[in-house]
């Protein structure tokens, strides 16, 4: 045996420590635990992440959060939260609509919190149990690119003419505030009539794109001539001066009306960090957070009566919207994407 | 001396542990999902993924795809690969650096960056239109030939390094015989690439699997492959079971051309022999080599200049910089601890199990296994550690912290890095590990005192390496990313879907920036570490 000095000892067992160090201190968590909460959101980062910073601001509760993503959306949170069902990481669920929260609340992933901040929330927009809460809203709205189009589609079914073939695009009815759409066409016109509609966009060559935003840029730059989207995205290319306009579909005295769907936040079943939590629910939901929402670019309408909203911030007062109950969106929701993934995934 | 087979035996059984539970448990628990899941029997979602038509227009998709993307990047890079060795093109290293940089850059930031020039609206489409009047490609970028030109552009250099350092290793006397009687296109159509058509090939084949199991530029080109169905069939639809029968078609399509590999081409690879200090025999025509140095570097240009350009370009003014550093740090700490601690672990494992696979049949039947992960793709390793961690017992210490991320890139990379390192101990002479035993020196004082000094520059590759591929990882952990983990190329993967922002191009330069960076600067260590090591250790 060779002598060993000791420093290469020192050497050896310092070695030792890191590699056993590099495979399990990552499980080790070397801080003191401050107060936090966890939250999954579906909401896009730019609008929800300052609302969260001015949670931790004025709580000093640290946030940690959960985005979606490009590929899963809402549904990869959702999907999520049920993987980890048994063994919650997550607090609080703030989705960027409301059909898959009630799917949550289906499942048994949910627990109801009654937040004081919700009291004047008009009540088509909470759960009777009080599992989940809605607050500032969006609609569905039909954005087309000032320079090719002079005569705008008014009606969602006018997207079946054959004028708007290949020149038109909706974002996959699989993903995000597109599914709650489907959902809603499902709940009010029946399966029949709802299916037709969809078989018929896919004929027409209305294009199904990854996302609300991709509708916007592709519409904006001129790839196509109108398109489905979300309030926020529409505004956002209004904003940034794109040659896009849009407006509520539907707006007919026969009309079907124009889709509101709101944000929805709900308080997890079995979360690690409940008063937290709680705190964090309280907080979206007061018309001081809505009020910052409708004044960020994505222009989301508030619920709370007399929240003061800039000028550009649709009023309600003045819009036709669709008939239809948020349950009832939820319960076409899985027909709606069983439809959706036959025609839409080939 | 006693101690030595208790203590080897010891360090075997740790390293065989290693490589289960961090390579094959994720994969077997994903198929043995096929079997149940939750307690609730899925016996039926073989038979129904098999028997669904579409699935077997998926498959057909991705075979296309990988097919597609390995014909043309194998012609291209085989191209490439000769014009560099047997052209002498006037720097051919940086040459091939600067093609190399295309293969470690995340795949989806060059996705992104050829919709940019290649869209309806994109620079070269507008260029093209004004120059020739051609509006439109003839075909879109988010289709099938869309995601086969993105791969092409990812995979070429593979074929063309692969068929660079195996011309290197040819027996130039070979070539010099051949000189007697035949000219220099002659002997490189009926010498050279025959002799280097193993090689070739193996990049081809080592493609071809990298390009099946591909789900970032598919899933942003919307192109329906067998990855992105599988992670659409768990993330939306939550049907573990579906999902993982869909992995075992996937798996076997892997396996067939690495069964091809070992059974044919690897008994054909043992020609290549280099032997230092000869001079070997290139084309020396002056209009060869003009033409083809301003072929390659057209064609590195083409796909790792333009698209990084394009990135840049629209990542401007330096504001967006600042503005998306501000937001990004926590993130960029967060990659930089995982690439890092990932990197360390999987160089550290490598090392282990190169050494102590030497002279164990068990663990050297072992480690071959490590490959599945790569063959199952990344969703479904993701999957995988998903079932085998998610649990409400000790094992959520590991997945509730950056841990899980480390074990994703293990898992992903292992193979890599054992094989890297392997090979890189292979090349030592036996003689070193003969002299040390017959002084009694103890096995782990071998591997640190002998094998780790002699393989050091491969030691730093290999970190390089496992490195920047942990940093660039995501399709398996942008399913497994705990809350207040977010890597930066998870938050860049989620920003995408906002459309192509400035910040979403400034974080893409930051992240091929530290890349680049990392790479540049292994490059320096190693040329230094190997010119000393070959002083210090010159038995080869």
């Amino acid at each position: 045996m060779l002598e060993l000095s000791q420093s290469r000892r020192n050497c050896r067992w310092t070695t030792s420590l890191f590699c056993i160090l590099a495979w399990f201190g990552p499980t080790v968590n070397l801080h003191a635990a401050p107060p936090t909460v966890v939250v999954y959101t579906a909401l896009d980062e730019m609008y929800s992440r300052p609302i969260l910073d001015g949670f931790h601001q004025q709580t000093a509760i640290e946030v940690k959060t959960v985005y979606d993503t490009e590929a899963a959306k809402t549904t990869g949170l959702v999907t999520r939260l049920l993987a980890e069902r048994k063994r919650p990481r997550c607090d609080v669920f703030w989705n960027n609509e409301v059909a898959q929260t009630i799917s949550l609340k289906k499942q048994g992933a949910l627990a109801p919190y009654r937040s004081p901040a919700a009291e004047m929330i008009p009540p088509q927009f909470k759960d009777e149990e009080g599992y989940w809460t809605g607050f500032a809203a969006r609609a569905r709205v039909i954005i087309y690119n000032t320079n090719l189009v002079k005569n705008p589609p008014r009606t969602i079914a006018e997207f079946l003419q054959p004028q708007w073939s290949g020149k038109a695009a909706v974002s996959n009815p699989l993903f995000g505030t597109m599914a709650t759409h489907a959902a809603a066409l499902f709940a009010v016109w029946g399966d029949e009539k709802a299916q037709a509609f969809f078989r018929d966009l896919t004929r027409n060559h209305v294009a199904a794109l990854s996302g609300n935003a991709v509708v916007r840029d592709l519409v904006a730059k001129g790839e196509y001539a109108v398109g489905l989207t979300d309030t926020d995205d529409a505004n956002g290319a209004v904003e940034d001066g794109l040659p896009a306009r849009w407006l509520f579909p539907d707006q007919g005295p026969d009309g079907l009306g124009t889709l509101l769907i709101p944000n929805s936040v709900a308080l997890i079943k079995d979360a690690p960090h409940p008063e937290a939590a709680k705190r964090l629910i309280d907080y979206l939901l007061s018309a001081e957070t809505e009020m910052k929402l409708a004044a960020m670019r994505s222009i989301q309408i508030p619920l709370h009566p007399g929240v003061n909203t800039p000028g550009r911030v649709p009023d309600l007062t003045k819009v036709t919207t669709m008939q239809v109950t948020f349950d009832a969106i939820a319960e076409k929701l899985p027909a709606a994407m069983t439809f959706a993934r036959q025609e839409f995934l080939k | 001396m006693n101690e030595r087979p208790a203590s080897l035996r010891v360090a075997r059984i740790f390293a065989g542990a290693v490589i289960v539970i961090v390579a094959l448990l994720p994969v077997v628990y994903v198929f043995a999902g096929i079997m149940g899941h939750e307690g609730k029997p899925n016996l039926g979602a073989l038979q129904s993924v098999l028997s669904e038509p579409r699935q077997w227009i998926l498959l057909g998709h991705s075979l296309c795809l990988a097919a597609g993307a390995t014909i043309a990047a194998t012609l291209l890079g085989t191209a490439l690969g000769l014009a560099a060795s047997n052209l002498r093109v006037p720097g051919h290293r940086y040459l091939l650096g600067a093609a190399a940089i295309s293969f470690v850059v995340p795949q989806y930031i060059l996705a992104m960056a050829w919709v940019d020039l290649l869209g309806s609206n994109g620079w070269l489409t507008q260029i093209a239109a004004r120059l020739f009047g051609v509006g439109q490609l003839p075909f879109s970028m988010y289709s099938l030939p869309g995601a086969i030109l993105v791969l092409i552009g990812a995979f070429y250099p593979v074929v063309m390094l692969t068929t660079w350092a195996a011309a290197r290793g040819l027996d130039p006397r070979l070539d010099e015989a051949a000189s007697l009687t035949a000219g220099p296109w002659r002997r490189l159509l009926r010498i050279t690439l025959p002799l280097l058509l193993p090689s070739i090939f193996s990049g081809a084949l080592f493609v071809f699997a990298l390009v099946l199991v591909a789900f970032a530029v598919p899933d942003l080109l919307q192109v329906r492959v067998y990855p992105v169905e599988i992670y659409t069939r768990y993330v939306v639809f939550y049907e573990f079971g579906q999902a993982a029968a869909q992995a075992l078609p996937l798996l076997l399509c892997g396996l067939a051309p690495l069964a091809l590999w070992w059974w044919y081409v690897r008994p054909r690879m043992g020609r290549l022999r280099f032997v230092p200090g000869q001079r070997r025999h290139t084309i020396t025509s002056r209009w060869a080599r003009i033409v083809g140095a301003l072929l390659s570097w057209a064609v590195v240009l083409v796909f790792t200049g333009l698209p990084l350009t394009a990135v840049f370009v629209h990542s401007l003014p330096l504001q967006t910089y600042l503005d998306t550093w501000k937001t990004a740090q926590t993130e960029l700490a967060n990659s930089l601890t995982v690439s890092v601690i990932s990197a360390t672990a999987l160089v550290i494992t490598g090392l282990a199990t190169a050494y102590l696979a030497r002279h164990s049949l068990a663990l050297r039947s072992l480690v071959p296994t490590s490959v599945l992960p790569v063959l199952v793709s990344g969703p479904v390793v993701g999957i995988g550690l998903i079932a085998l961690w998610n649990h409400a017992d000790p094992r959520a210490v590991v997945y509730d912290g950056g841990a899980i991320l480390i074990l994703a890139c293990a898992a992903r990379f292992l193979f890599f890095s054992h094989h890297g390192l392997l090979a890189a101990f292979s090349d030592l002479s036996p003689k070193l590990e003969e002299a040390a035993c017959v002084f009694g020196i103890p096995w782990y004082r071998q591997l640190t005192g002998i094998f780790v000094p002699a393989c050091a520059p491969a030691i730093v590759a290999a970190w390089a390496i496992a490195f920047v591929f942990s940093f660039s990882e995501v399709e398996t952990t942008v399913l497994v990313c705990p809350p207040g983990w977010t890597t930066l190329t998870v938050r860049l993967f989620s920003l995408m879907h906002y459309g192509p922002s400035r910040m979403v191009f400034a974080l893409s330069m930051i992240i091929v920036t530290i890349i680049v960076g990392t790479g540049l600067v292994t490059v320096l260590i190693f040329r230094k570490m190997k010119q000393a090591s070959d002083v210090r250790h010159p038995v080869r």
